[in-house]
């Protein structure tokens, strides 16, 4: 769960966790979303999760942002300095892409 | 129903037998340090998954507690140890912040959570990564506490035989000297296994 963030790199799980979070959701619902964008590839266990939520909150990418009306449940959404990183990250990962195309691709020729 | 076992530190043990009961229609209701108490529940409604918090602050653990319970998952606090005295102070200076300090009644018996959930056929664990040292360090301390003890009480069961008539308490050193090297066994053969996990763990990073 480390991230490499001289480096640029984000991991999955982090990057995931973020993009959850561009409107206000709490535990569970970050959970779904990335089973159900990742069509259940990634299944985050709930400690995991919980590390994670923490983590981004002590780095000041993500913040509670109060609880949600009838059920009492934590939420949490992205800051500004998160977005900024989201959007480094978004592209760090286009350039990757880019590269990875122009050889892979581009080695039949 | 009541059902008294000890598992000590085999987690996985532990573990597969809380899910043996609920796939017979057991569902955890409490625990104490040596009993389990069940109710009755839909044969494999719930699924258990064991965490080892000994490392863990007070506050940290009482905020996971409420985050997991949110989740809609049940959680309850298990022994490692079997201590039974009131008011000990024990320092663990691997641990992180107030939690160095465990105390009984408090954390000092409380190295364990056990998280229940309902069963949905996704067989996702609560943490990629365990803390597979943490367990291996903790339970190795355990087993030398407890070799310690034998040695010492073995030590004046012999000094007893030679020095003094006295065959009530060379037998009262000889067997409390027994009674903790199977406890040191216990956990030599917990450590073994925490150890063989911690391995595995690590070769998984490395690839």
């Amino acid at each position: 769960m480390r991230d490499n963030f001289r480096g640029g790199a984000l991991t999955e799980t982090t990057f995931f966790v973020m993009l959850a979070l561009y409107r206000p959701n709490h535990g569970y619902g970050i959970m779904r979303f990335i089973e159900e964008k990742t069509n259940g590839r990634l299944v985050l266990g709930a400690g995991t999760l919980y590390g994670a939520i923490n983590n981004l909150v002590s780095k000041g990418w993500i913040a509670p942002c109060g609880e949600e009306p009838g059920s009492a449940k934590k939420l949490y959404t992205i800051t500004e300095t998160g977005r900024k990183v989201a959007e480094r990250e978004l592209e760090r990962l286009m350039e990757l892409c880019d590269i990875a195309r122009e050889i892979i691709e581009g080695s039949g020729d | 129903m009541r059902v008294f076992r000890y598992f000590g530190g085999f987690l996985e043990a532990q573990e597969k037998w809380l899910n043996k009961m609920a796939e017979q229609g057991y569902r955890l209701a409490r625990t104490t340090s040596l009993m389990y108490e069940f109710d009755l529940c839909a044969p494999s409604q719930y699924e258990y998954q064991i965490e080892f918090i000994a490392g863990k602050d007070q506050s940290y653990v009482r905020d996971y507690r409420s985050f997991l319970e949110e989740m809609g998952y049940r959680t309850f606090t298990k022994n490692i140890n079997l201590n039974f005295s009131i008011g000990k102070l024990r320092w663990r200076p691997w641990a992180k912040g107030t939690a160095q300090i465990a105390t009984n009644p408090g954390s000092y018996n409380q190295e364990l959570l056990i998280v229940e959930r309902e069963r949905d056929g996704k067989l996702t664990s609560l943490h990629t990564g365990q803390d597979a040292e943490a367990v291996a360090g903790y339970i190795k301390k355990l087993r030398n506490t407890n070799f310690n003890y034998g040695l010492i009480l073995a030590l004046g069961c012999l000094l007893s035989i030679f020095m003094s008539d006295s065959k009530a308490a060379a037998i009262l050193l000889g067997a409390l000297s027994v009674f903790f090297f199977i406890q040191a066994v216990f956990f030599a053969l917990a450590l073994r296994h925490a150890n063989n996990k911690k391995d595995k763990a690590e070769n998984m990073e490395n690839v």
